[in-house]
């Protein structure tokens, strides 16, 4: 209750006021949302309701381990590395399925001792094999080492009579069906003598849980994402629903739509993940992007032939990007290594030949690059490039000038909320107001551009513009701040040019072994 | 020929303050240049120094003074404009320096500081 001027009883008051000093540019925190199915046996989980997770062992106890939400935040993880991170839990959809697949050791005979390292998802797990097991005894083997595990994302049985091992998807859901099932594909790997198997691929997983009605409970209208997240994945693929519902709710095209609306200003990004191995995976994703041209909300990035699982990638480079954008608003993520991540087969990466990904990045498909078996991010983009806007001018295109709007979004408008751009007296010329109060609150074109150019110069000091004198010389010609003809506000119009980001060296030397140019 | 004369206007933090009508405000060049000579002629010692805008007089009551000293003490950029008399305007950011405030005629002298080093000069 306060005290009032009125209030004659003894007290004392105390409070706090959380007020805005912000004069410069900060980089925006940057916010992480994961969209994932959960163990429906957590049925203290309430869906579609984002809960924050401190790691991911957090993630596991809220969500089951090895369930969708819990091996997206294990991977995102390891590219995030601390920037705060929150799950938007989905039920699954009604009749979803759970992927299957198995491995069949039958015909393993003469085994000797070694070791079976089998790939769930990408992540090895080793199994000791002793000298003259039997094909049940490898089963069960390799049943205990994967169940052992708690973020392996499948639970594995062994059959009765033929003793194949089987692997049901712990989520439901076309999830599943992306889980690879491998054996001995790291480079040290050797499989025992004696041991062999086929291996049915995971499959049958059906079931997505509708991201409109996600999207729609972190707001609609001007409320929409309130929480202001930055940094988003999810475990739905290239889903064609799922990838609408973003493009919806982010808004398309270059117009005030959607999460870049002036009055919400908070728009967010995806990233979803791709291991569709050679020409024909690329020639895939250009079919998927070409029919996404005005998508600046989302990506797609691509590890051809990996058997990690792609959302568990997308998921891993979108963290990564969070945590540079964390650092540098406007920094990008050229050789960003992402950890664990399986490199495939060399025959199946479109990926290594610079014009594959050339043509990729200009046909709006991330790249990534593997160097000694690591792999490596080289070009995060989203879908948008509209016919009627030059590779040059796309401001859309790159992650890291959807970071660079993110700030500057955030940038002017935190500043112009500040208490001294509020309740304004506008009048036409400052000079003329002589009460001292008044001219607190008095401002004129001319006072306001100096605030403009403020904020430019902050914006151009942290490198988010390649230039202020650019945008200070336009505004000397004026009309960019501009009073609203009801005198109730200001218009303002800052044209920038984004700083660039240095990815591309070309260098020759130039070389002759005369003496001739030296004489 | 460009008009000359009495500084028109003073803004810091976007609030104006009235300037003396005699005050002559004086803007630092960003580089000094003192010849060093040597035996063969003159070495050049360029030293880069603040582009500041010194001795711009103000006439403040107490209520100003105090909003202003309340600024200048903050440690975050304002923007600052200083309107010359043929109305074009220098624009910056950064801070002033207050100087003493002279009880005979309200005037505190100050130096306008720029974080950046640039003075953007806006044209009438």
């Amino acid at each position: 209750m306060p005290l009032s001027s009125n209030t004659i009883a003894a007290g004392v008051g105390s409070a706090v006021k959380n007020v805005q000093h912000k004069t410069s540019a900060d980089v925006l925190d940057r916010k992480q949302l994961i969209f994932a199915t959960y163990d429906p046996a957590k049925t203290a989980v309430v869906a579609n309701e984002p809960v924050l997770v401190l790691n991911e062992a957090d993630a596991g106890d809220k969500f089951g381990f090895g369930f969708m939400a819990h091996r997206l935040v294990l991977k995102n993880a390891l590219g995030a590395a601390g920037i705060e991170t929150w799950v938007m839990p989905q039920a699954e959809a009604g009749g979803a399925a759970a992927a299957a697949g198995e491995i069949d050791f039958t015909g393993s005979t003469g085994v000797l001792a070694g070791t079976l390292v089998v790939y769930v998802a990408g992540d090895p797990i080793a199994v000791a094999i002793t000298t003259a097991m039997t094909v049940e005894e490898i089963a069960d083997a390799v049943v205990a080492a994967v169940n052992a595990r708690p973020e392996t994302p499948v639970i594995a049985a062994k059959t009765a009579v033929t003793f194949e091992v089987t692997f049901t998807a712990k989520s439901k859901g076309t999830y599943g069906n992306d889980i690879d099932l491998s054996l001995s594909i790291g480079a040290s790997d050797a499989t025992p003598t004696g041991v062999t198997a086929a291996i049915t691929a995971m499959t049958g997983g059906s079931g997505i849980p509708v991201m409109a009605d996600s999207l729609a409970a972190l707001g609609t209208g001007d409320n929409a994402n309130e929480a202001h997240f930055t940094d988003c994945v999810h475990g739905y693929g290239t889903d064609a629903t799922t990838l609408d519902a973003i493009l919806t709710y982010v808004g398309a095209g270059n117009d005030f739509t959607g999460l870049y609306s002036k009055t919400v200003a908070r728009p967010f990004r995806f990233l979803t993940g791709d291991t569709v191995a050679g020409s024909a995976g690329l020639a895939a994703l250009i079919v998927i992007s070409d029919t996404r041209l005005t998508d600046r909300s989302q990506g797609i990035i691509s590890v051809p032939g990996s058997q990690s699982h792609p959302s568990e990638i997308a998921a891993q480079a979108i963290g990564y990007a969070a945590r540079i954008n964390d650092n540098l608003g406007q920094g990008d993520y050229v050789n960003g290594q992402l950890i664990g991540v399986q490199p495939g087969a060399k025959a199946d990466r479109w990926t290594a030949d610079y014009d594959n990904r050339d043509t990729a990045v200009k046909s709006g498909i991330s790249t990534t690059i593997v160097r000694g078996g690591v792999v490596f991010i080289q070009d995060i983009i989203t879908f948008y490039r509209p016919a009627n806007v030059p590779v040059a001018n796309n401001g859309y295109r790159d992650f890291a000038d959807i970071s660079r709007t993110q700030n500057i979004l955030n940038s002017q408008y935190v500043f112009f909320s500040q208490e001294q751009h509020q309740n304004l007296i506008i009048v036409a010329d400052i000079a003329k107001v002589t009460n001292p109060t008044v001219r607190k609150k008095a401002r004129d074109v001319n006072t306001q551009t100096d605030f403009v150019v403020q904020l430019v110069r902050s914006w151009e000091a942290i490198g988010w513009i390649a230039s202020g004198d650019f945008t200070v010389n336009l505004l000397k010609q004026g009309g960019y701040v501009t009073v609203r003809t009801g005198g109730d506000g200001f218009t303002i119009n800052i044209p920038v040019i984004y700083s660039g980001d240095g990815k591309i060296t070309d260098v020759t030397t130039q070389f002759d072994t005369s003496f001739a140019a030296l004489q | 020929m460009s008009v000359s004369g009495s500084i028109r206007g003073f803004s810091f933090d976007g609030i104006p303050y009235n300037v003396a009508a005699d005050a002559n405000a004086a803007l630092n060049p960003r580089v000094e240049i003192e010849p060093v000579p040597h035996s063969s002629g003159n070495m050049f010692k360029r030293t880069t120094v603040p582009a500041n805008m010194e001795a711009i007089k103000l006439l403040l009551d107490q209520a100003e003074y105090d909003i202003i000293k309340a600024a200048s003490e903050d440690l975050d950029d304002k923007a600052i404009s200083l309107t010359r008399a043929d109305g074009s305007s220098n624009k910056t950011q950064g801070t002033v320096m207050l100087g003493a405030y002279q009880t005979e005629d309200n005037s505190c002298e100050v130096v306008a500081m720029s974080s950046t080093g640039v003075w953007d000069n806006f044209s009438a």
